[in-house]
């Protein structure tokens, strides 16, 4: 008798919810529009890509280098943009090996700046009012540097990056418009090697970003 | 009725076909033996500090007598736990052992009831401790701090050297050869009267030692040395009195070549490593009528390893590490009634480090610290048996701790009996956690800094504009507090008939651990480099649990043992984090995703499942037997690559492991009786049989190899 009684409370309740539930969604303005910006993904942008070793054995000698020079990085036009524009508001990122900079302050003349938020990458809808965005002000940087503290993972066992899964970098441009980016890998062809490949080949298809982003154009915090 | 039960119990042992001979039966208690059929049961001191049967004592225990350690035909201390159910042996800084899914930081190695020294990052090598002359080893599981104090959370191994008087005049020789250069030589000797004797052996061991690298050009890296030698005198002056001196000396010297392909060419770094251990003993046993046994005990120990790394341009960097550990204690053994056993005593140590990781050359920490200890044990009319103590540590640099341990063991028939303890134990701080001062120049110049050095180390590098951040944990630094667990276990042992003259015993024991207080390394600033400094701090919290099942199936020819354990582990806020979804991995097309509690695997380097199958056939003529083992450990996570701070299945996991060996021996020639055999014998074996292999995770696994050994017994 009590377990009957028992169903039909189950039954009313979901009832209840059914009906709430639709008259919830009748009541909403409008449908969840449609993005209002474009997911761009970036495949195998090199940054300062491996060039040598140094001499000798680890731990001295045998550490790889490369030559020193950012890949700078136009969100707004989703192209490269070369070097010599360097000192421009043409650029909104900068990467050199795992360091990412903003064009702001120590970086560049521009607006830049970011954060780093934590959570999903679509579920970013728009960036709260009250957050702050980070100039560069060297040593510290707006996606602050490091394994473990940025937007990546460095294992010194396996001599692997990985980026950190749930960090999106929340980036003012250099002309002040809002982004959001997701690093997705760190090696040439967006797949990271497997950790018994020797370390040489390790060292030739690292610092290749793959990354994905959304920049609003009207200025405005929504993405 | 119940009595009537056990008279029929001890008349079935009496009738019995099987001889229990070297795993006899004793009980300190006097009591009845609580014995039906051949019960398989080992005498084991560590679980109590006096002799106990396994099936009496009220913890999970494994006792390996000599004969085992023989047939199985391993050398060194790590090769033969490896094989044992519920215990792992995990590679790194030496090999470690894992019990009950705690690691070996957390467990207490001894010999003869006094803990070895010399740990690396925690770990204790157990492949220091070669296998000569042993009566038996003993592993007690669960905590056992409440007697032995520090470092017995997980469990504690002792091994216990073969002082039967009886062995008098004797003198063996042995000689092992095998691959990779193998060769192993032991000596044994003894001398006995009446009232002294001496027993003492020799064993130089060498080996090419084995490493599997992708760099590397041959997996072959340089060759091992290891001398180790043991003398021990005995001396009874008089009735109830036994003086026994013990000397150990233990040295290893290695060398490790590693050529690697650079781009400028091949290089040759070679690393050097050296061992020394020197251990002494002096125990003065008394008797005082019938019921009290007293035994005063004084422990040194020192151990010393210096390590280089040089290549061609010179020494890359020199390490030196000297650890001396000197103890006092006094125990005594008191029998009030038949019923009643009570054990107590008190002990006090000076442990003391060098370290050129620590300090200046010369520099000296020391821990001082004393205990006092108590156990009762009383045995209820109605064969239940309680086992109740408590240890008090109080030391000089960290808090006192109180280990408790309540412990219960009764029958639920003849044919079988259960057990269940509570128990806590505690590791006080390591030194390096207190007072490292590291920096790795290689590994993008990372800092790790013990807890007491923390503070003056960060502000010395702020003031030299050093540091880019401090980051939470800094304010979070305090003085280092042991680490604790609290442990549950319960257990069960039956025994079947299976057939005629096929016997079997079931065990089976259900663990959980609690772990409070533990000492994790946190990043606690960043340099103006990039590079991080860590530092040690009481944050973490966590959970072992499992189930062990060990079947032995046995008849008068052959002997079957089937042994596994489910474990699993954990940390407590991990999973808070992941049900409030804070925590994410990456899903298959690279972008980012919620982990799930099912995703979770809790902590690294722990095989949910592991087990392993010996089988022994030894018809008894001539002392022959052959013996089949294998090991299996299942899948274990062992970084945290996806990067989210825990450790889930999307991480890097290194693949199960499936290992065999086959062995036979035998002595020559026949004996005149069943029990007396010729004065040879021989050994041949083959390990890893199928050729298992992994470069990345297992790569000092040796390949298959074999060994031929030929021992002769002068007399």
């Amino acid at each position: 008798m009590n377990s009957v009684l028992w169903l039909n409370a189950r039954f009313i309740l979901l009832g209840f919810m059914i009906s709430l539930f639709s008259l919830l969604n009748a009541c909403k303005p409008d449908e969840p529009e449609p993005p209002k910006t474009e997911s761009i993904v970036v495949r195998d942008l090199p940054a300062d890509t491996i060039i040598g070793l140094t001499p000798g054995t680890p731990p001295t000698g045998g550490i790889p280098f490369g030559a020193g020079k950012f890949t700078f990085y136009s969100l707004e036009n989703n192209t490269v943009v070369p070097s010599t524009d360097s000192a421009s508001n043409k650029w909104d990122l900068a990467f050199r090996g795992t360091t990412i900079f903003t064009n702001s302050g120590s970086s560049g003349p521009g607006l830049g700046g970011a954060f780093v938020w934590n959570g999903l990458f679509d579920e970013l809808f728009s960036i709260s009012l009250d957050s702050t965005f980070n100039a560069d002000n060297a040593p510290n940087y707006g996606i602050p540097t490091g394994s473990g503290r940025g937007w990546y993972t460095y294992s010194q066992a396996e001599q692997l990056v990985r980026p950190i899964p749930g960090k999106v970098l929340v980036v003012r441009t250099a002309m002040g418009k809002y982004a959001k980016v997701e690093i997705l890998n760190y090696y040439k062809g967006g797949i990271t090697p497997a950790v018994t490949e020797p370390d040489s080949i390790k060292y030739k298809l690292q610092r290749y970003y793959t990354f994905r982003y959304r920049i609003q154009k009207d200025g405005s915090k929504n993405f | 009725m119940k009595g009537r039960f056990f008279r029929l119990v001890v008349l079935a042992t009496l009738i019995s076909p099987l001889k229990l001979g070297a795993q006899k039966v004793v009980s300190t208690l006097d009591s009845p033996l609580l014995i039906v059929a051949p019960w398989k049961a080992e005498v084991v001191v560590s679980g109590t500090r006096t002799e106990k049967t396994t099936l009496e004592l009220p913890l999970p225990a494994l006792v390996i007598p000599a004969e085992r350690i023989r047939q199985s035909g391993n050398l060194r201390l790590g090769d033969l736990l490896s094989e044992q159910s519920g215990l792992v042996v995990t590679p790194g800084f030496g090999a470690g052992l894992q019990i009950q899914g705690l690691s070996a930081e957390y467990n207490l190695i001894m010999i003869d009831g006094e803990p070895l020294v010399g740990r690396t990052a925690g770990v204790l090598d157990l492949n220091r401790i070669p296998l000569v002359h042993l009566k038996q080893v003993e592993v007690v599981k669960g905590p056992s701090s409440s007697l032995y104090g520090s470092d017995a959370l997980g469990g504690v191994v002792n091994m216990v050297t073969n002082l039967d008087s009886n062995l008098g005049q004797h003198l063996n020789v042995s000689l092992r050869g095998g691959s990779f250069k193998l060769r192993d030589l032991r000596l044994e000797a003894g001398l006995g009267k009446r009232r002294w004797s001496w027993q003492g052996w020799v064993n130089p061991y060498s080996a090419q030692q084995f490493s599997l690298r992708p760099f590397s050009q041959s997996p072959v890296v340089g060759p091992i040395l290891r001398l180790s030698q043991q003398q021990q005198w005995s001396y009874r002056p008089g009735r109830g009195h036994e003086f026994i001196v013990q000397w150990r000396t233990q040295f290893d010297t290695a060398r490790n070549e590693v050529s690697a392909t650079t781009g400028s060419g091949a290089s040759v770094t070679t690393g050097r490593e050296q061992n020394r251990e020197q251990t002494g003993r002096l125990d003065w046993h008394h008797r005082i009528g019938k019921r009290y046994d007293g035994r005063l005990r004084f422990y040194a120990t020192r151990f010393r390893n210096d390590q280089s790394l040089g290549n061609e341009q010179g020494l890359i960097y020199t390490d030196g590490f000297d650890q001396r550990y000197l103890k006092s204690e006094w125990q005594g053994v008191w029998n009030p009634s038949t019923a009643t056993q009570w054990v107590y005593g008190a002990g006090a140590v000076r442990d003391a480090v060098q370290s050129a990781r620590y300090d200046a050359v010369g520099f000296e920490r020391v821990n001082p610290f004393f205990y006092l200890f108590n156990q009762l044990e009383h045995r209820f009319p109605g064969r239940t048996t309680l086992l109740a103590a408590l240890r008090y540590d109080q030391h000089r640099l960290y808090a006192s701790a109180w280990s408790p341990k309540l412990a219960l063991q009764g029958w639920i028939n003849p044919q079988q009996s259960w057990k269940i303890s509570i128990s806590r134990g505690f590791k006080v701080p390591d030194f390096r956690q207190l007072y490292l001062n590291f920096i790795n120049p290689a590994a993008g110049n990372y800092r790790v800094f013990g807890s007491l050095r923390a503070q003056e180390g960060v502000e010395a590098l702020q003031m030299a504009g050093q540091i880019a951040a401090i980051l939470d944990d800094y304010g979070r630094l305090a003085e280092l507090r042991p680490e604790y667990s609290t442990a549950l276990q319960a257990g069960t042992v039956r025994y079947f008939d299976v057939a005629q003259h096929w016997q079997a015993q079931w065990e089976s024991d259900l663990f959980l651990h609690r772990l409070e207080n533990m000492i994790d390394s946190r990043p606690i600033a960043v340099q103006t480099d990039g590079g991080q400094i860590f530092s040690y701090l009481n944050v973490s919290r966590a959970m072992t649990s499992g189930w062990e099942n060990r079947l032995r199936i046995y008849h008068r020819k052959i002997s079957l043992s089937l042994g596994g354990q489910y474990l699993w582990c954990g940390r407590p806020d991990d999973l808070k984090r992941i049900r409030s979804g804070q925590v994410y991995t990456r899903a298959e097309d690279g972008s980012s995703r919620l982990l799930t509690a099912r995703d979770y695997r809790g902590l690294p380097f722990r095989s949910t499942w592991q087990g392993q199958l010996v089988v022994t056939y030894s018809p008894k003529p001539n002392d022959f037997f052959i013996r089949w083992q294998s090991t299996y450990r299942s899948a274990w996570i062992t970084a945290d690559t996806d990067g989210n701070g825990l450790f889930n299945q999307q991480d890097l996991s290194a693949p199960a492991l499936c290992t065999s060996r086959l062995g036979l021996g035998s002595s020559w020639p026949n004996g005149r009786t069943p029990t007396h055999f010729g004065p040879w014998t021989w050994q041949v074996g083959i390990d890893n049989l199928f050729n298992y292999q992994n470069a990345f995770f297992m790569p000092n696994l040796l390949p298959r190899s074999a060994f031929i050994q030929l021992s002769y017994k002068l007399f």
